[in-house]
């Protein structure tokens, strides 16, 4: 199929009125929850996926993916307008955005964040149809062996671009590899770390670990000492930004696309980190850098851009290998799973129209976004009101309901009460929960590659090696890795520097 | 001792049990691994990583020994409503299969909404019967979630 029939196809997926509602439900959440301080949008995504158990693949995979690119749009808001960013990756536009509403340029500054989101969410979009299916075609001759190689290079970039200490992310991946041999054992059945706990055979659920880990624990740190955002009285006006606006943001509105869309694809906090690179090459391309950070459209429009096409290029991986690149696509990936759809390069060519839809259902998602963003601001700011008290116990009922309903189970309350604690704990603890989720989900695909190799290659661990793909994906994990080490070891032992440096 | 290194000492040790229990599971060896193959070296890691951080929270302490207040979790004040959270949602999990989801659900909200802010007692009352009321309705008679009865028998 070319491209223009993919396209087409794609779209005849996404227009479909199941699909169009469960789209506009996705953005609409998403938009919310993105407003909302608080709850980002992995924790809907645990919440809302033992609702989608009954639903279409294709319109579950549509309804995450617009809570995820919907957050992006959402998060801007409230940045701008109570400084209080709804999302990590909208931190950035704080620094102008809230400069711009002091100065009474509050519609502007939000005008151009919706305009901008849409524009580079639209161009990540073709991006991603063109870079995907190359990707997915040359991924095809890959076997247990170059898949067992791949997954090792996905953690260790993973581990390595953490946003914190790698230290601490490669400890949550190995924690997560060992949460995830909880239950029987692939190839023996022996039971593994059950404690003669009969609802432990079948393995910890992903469905508790997420929600314990990103719903509950955010409870937890929330109700711990509870921000509440002032909202301003002021009515916003004149939301459509005038033409030196837009002369002024064209160029951020670019090149934030290509950053994002770039530091997406690559694994790690591809949305928080592509807003701070997007907002440093504008202030260094500036005539005027030292007015960044006192109210200028560019560090609004640049960093807004740069957040919503990552999400485009977070999904070449996923959808042309099989790999999530951060804790959103494992969710995704979780939710294909789920539905019995296994995560690999055949995805595109076994389901095209699951994979077009999805990413036709992109574009049309970008637009409502564009609709629901404008002209209904006042309401999301009004959602700003709604009180913590109300919030919080609302979280934890939908937590425990959904979790229950899969099983219909008390244990896997339990569960997912656990993991609430122990995520609140590692992440009091500046450790990340996103390493141990990615861990979680790769390692049963790991373990039986790396089982499926050793049969094939009747027990020689060389078959890693002697395969071209598989020794290349390898010997990049090394170089990877030492990349990271080498310079801290330098420090550490030959000029012995700030203990620090390995953060 | 400060968190951080409480933090590494809690993860070496665990890194320890769960080496213990790989290596009983039966490890196999390399080319033929064992049930407890991938968990002992996930632990190995784990040890690895949790030693060099406590080394090197030591050795930055003993860097910075003057003036470095020590953080402690329970630094800020709401530390309590956490753990009082936590022990409701622990007897949630345990009564709920035994007296249902209506009650349980229903104290649960009365519990949660007076623990994270205090309001007049008729106003959390009303808030927590329509939260159950509604949660019930949507969840139970709507999408049939297959909620225990309990004691009220419904």
């Amino acid at each position: 199929m070319d491209l223009l029939t993919t396209i087409s196809s794609g779209f005849a997926v996404a227009i479909q009125p199941i699909n169009l509602f469960y789209c506009f439900i996705g953005v609409f959440i998403g938009t919310l929850i993105g407003v909302l301080p608080g709850i980002g949008p992995v924790g809907t995504m645990s919440l809302l996926l033992p609702v989608t158990f009954h639903a279409p693949t294709t319109s579950t995979l549509i309804l995450l993916a617009g809570i995820y690119y919907g957050s992006m749009y959402g998060g801007s808001t409230t940045s701008i307008l109570v400084n209080v960013p709804g999302e990590a990756a909208s931190v950035v536009t704080c620094l102008d955005g809230y400069q711009m509403r002091l100065k009474g340029r509050a519609g502007p500054a939000l005008g151009i964040a919706a305009f901008g989101s849409f524009i580079a969410g639209t161009l990540s979009v073709i991006g991603l149809m063109i870079l995907a299916p190359p990707l997915a075609d040359a991924a095809l001759r890959f076997g247990p062996p170059e898949y067992f190689s791949l997954m090792i290079m996905g953690l260790m970039i993973l581990f390595l671009l953490a946003s914190g200490s790698v230290l601490k992310a490669i400890s949550m991946g190995a924690l997560g590899i060992v949460f995830a041999t909880i239950g029987q054992d692939p190839v023996m059945g022996t039971p593994r770390f059950t404690f003669h706990i009969q609802e432990l055979l079948d393995g910890v659920g992903l469905v508790p670990l997420v929600m314990g880990l990103y719903g509950i624990s955010e409870v937890f740190l929330n109700i711990e000492k509870t921000i509440i955002p002032k909202v301003s009285k002021v009515p916003i006006k004149g939301l459509l930004p005038n033409l030196k606006d837009w002369r002024d943001s064209i160029g951020p509105i670019l090149r934030g696309t290509g950053i994002g869309f770039i530091l997406g694809i690559l694994p790690g906090a591809g949305g928080i980190v592509s807003t701070f690179a997007s907002y440093a090459v504008e202030k260094k391309l500036s005539k005027y850098p030292e007015r960044f950070g006192t109210g200028i459209i560019e560090g609004v429009a640049g960093p807004e851009s740069a957040n919503n096409a990552a999400t485009g290029g977070a999904f070449i991986p996923l959808l042309a290998l099989g790999i999530p690149c951060n804790v959103v696509m494992a969710m995704l990936l979780g939710a294909l799973m789920i539905h019995g759809v296994r995560p690999s390069p055949l995805l595109m060519s076994e389901h095209p129209d699951m994979v077009w839809g999805l990413v036709a259902s992109m574009y049309v998602g970008n637009g409502m976004l564009l609709l629901l963003n404008l002209p209904l601001i006042g309401i999301w700011v009004q959602i700003l009101k709604i009180p913590p008290r109300m919030l919080f116990p609302f979280i934890i009922l939908f937590c425990i309901i959904g979790v229950y309903s899969i099983n219909t189970r008390a244990f896997d309350i339990g569960l997912m009460i656990f993991f609430g604690f122990l995520g609140y704990i590692i992440r009091k603890l500046n450790y990340e929960a996103a390493p141990l989720v990615l861990a979680f989900i790769l390692t049963p695909i790991l373990e039986t590659n790396f089982r499926q190799s050793l049969i094939q290659s009747k027990g020689s661990l060389l078959v890693f090696i002697e395969r071209p793909i598989s020794a290349v994906c390898l010997g990049l994990s090394a170089a990877v890795l030492l990349s990271a080490s080498l310079p801290w070891l330098k420090k550490r032992f030959f000029f012995k520097g700030d203990l620090d440096s390995m953060r | 001792m400060d968190r951080e290194k409480n933090s590494s000492l809690f993860l070496i040790l665990l890194s320890f049990v769960i080496l213990y229990g790989s290596t009983r599971l039966g490890l196999g060896t390399a080319g033929s691994p064992g049930p407890g193959f991938l968990p002992f070296w996930g632990a190995a890691v784990l040890f690895v990583t949790s030693a060099l951080q406590f080394l090197l929270t030591m050795s930055s302490q003993i860097k910075k020994s003057k003036g470095d207040p020590r953080k402690s979790l329970l630094r800020n004040s709401g530390w309590r409503k956490v753990i009082y959270v936590l022990l409701s949602l622990v007897s949630y999990t345990i009564l709920f299969e035994r007296i249902g989801f209506i009650l349980c659900t229903f104290f649960l909200m009365i519990f949660l909404l007076t623990v994270i802010e205090a309001r007049r007692w008729h106003v959390i009352l009303i808030e927590s019967v329509l939260i159950t009321l509604i949660s019930y309705v949507v969840f139970e008679k709507g999408l049939t979630a297959g909620f225990p009865k309990g004691v009220l028998g419904f």
